[in-house]
């Protein structure tokens, strides 16, 4: 392994630095937009400028988009301490590593939330048909697979981090 | 580790059974669904027949069958990491060239993909396009996907001898 890291060094640097910096403008681009259309529906609702049709959507569909972003931007930061952790024997484990377990179960259950939040709240004017029954049972299974995915990746990084640890430790 | 097992050991049954039944529908129905759309012939009729089959074909691959992949390594790795006895299957002996095959496959689609943005766009509106937005709204994306996949493939090789290790020395 140390034969690996300093013949790879600069190779793992750079990765690190660009999973980071990736990381942090995906988080900012989150953020903006965010903001921006926060901006705009309080513009629309109290000031004289006029909503785009189907903008009312956007509003009520922007938490699902913006925990999104959040948790990639999250999970690429993570991934980037991850590695560092896993190859520099110095390195201690960010924040977002250290409650790494945490984020994959709150993504999971706010993965459930968001399917419950777009059938219940989000209003659609489709008739119930054999074409939104479809969809809804293609959402759900999909959402199980993100979920069932997400809750296994918290159980490997909550049980691997001692075995990592340990392994320093060891040689 | 072992007290978390027997605890958990039903949970952990329950977990595994789920994946690996869904890992297998992810990996057989698109593929099905996919030959289905082929022997059916309804895209013969259409003008950008090649475009659409090209989606079609990507989707069943990059977002169905690599995914049923990923869920089925994530269970073997589970039980890898929980059971003393149990030896990686070929998903996870192998998942480091999975993923990076899945890397190389996204990048191959994004460009294939903007070929045929490409001369759809020139033919329709020769003057007006602006084809290098469109390739920087696609850049970010890639390139954030397939640093997370060499990444994960990096880790997957360094910790699968280090849990290896660890059931040796206890």
């Amino acid at each position: 392994m140390n034969e690996f890291i300093e013949k790879n060094r600069r190779l793992l640097n750079f990765y690190c630095e660009t999973l980071r910096t990736i990381g942090k403008v995906i988080l900012i681009l989150g953020l903006l937009s965010v903001c921006a259309i926060t901006t705009l529906a309080l513009l629309s609702k109290f000031g004289n400028w006029r909503a785009l049709k189907g903008f009312e959507i956007i509003i009520i569909a922007m938490p699902l988009g913006a925990f999104n972003i959040f948790f990639i931007g999250i999970g690429i930061l993570g991934l980037a301490q991850f590695i560092k952790y896993l190859v520099e024997r110095d390195y201690k484990p960010g924040w977002i590593l250290r409650h790494g377990d945490t984020f994959f179960y709150l993504y999971a259950l706010l993965s459930i939330l968001s399917v419950v939040w777009v059938y219940t709240i989000v209003p659609s004017d489709r008739s119930p048909s054999m074409y939104t029954g479809v969809s809804m049972i293609l959402v759900v299974f999909s959402t199980a697979v993100r979920v069932l995915v997400l809750v296994g990746l918290g159980q490997i990084l909550r049980h691997l981090m001692p075995v990592i640890e340990e392994s320093k430790t060891l040689v | 580790m072992n007290e978390f097992i027997e605890k958990n050991k039903g949970l952990l049954r329950f977990y595994c059974i789920a994946t690996r039944i869904i890992g297998w529908a992810l990996l057989i129905a698109p593929g099905i669904a996919t030959v289905v759309q082929l022997l059916s012939g309804t895209l013969m009729d259409n003008k950008y027949r090649l475009y659409i089959l090209f989606l079609f074909v990507r989707q069943t691959i990059l977002n169905f069958m690599f995914l049923g992949l990923v869920v089925l390594g994530v269970a073997q790795f589970i039980r890898y990491l929980f059971e003393r006895q149990y030896q990686p299957g070929w998903i996870l002996r192998n998942a480091d060239k999975i993923l990076y095959l899945y890397a190389v496959l996204i990048i191959v689609g994004v460009v294939l993909e903007f070929f045929f943005h490409a001369t759809m766009t020139i033919m329709k509106f020769p003057t007006e396009s602006s084809l290098l937005l469109y390739l920087l709204g696609w850049a970010l994306p890639t390139v954030a996907k397939v640093l997370i996949l060499i990444g994960l493939s990096q880790i997957l090789a360094r910790v699968m001898p280090v849990i290896e290790e660890s059931k040796t020395l206890v």
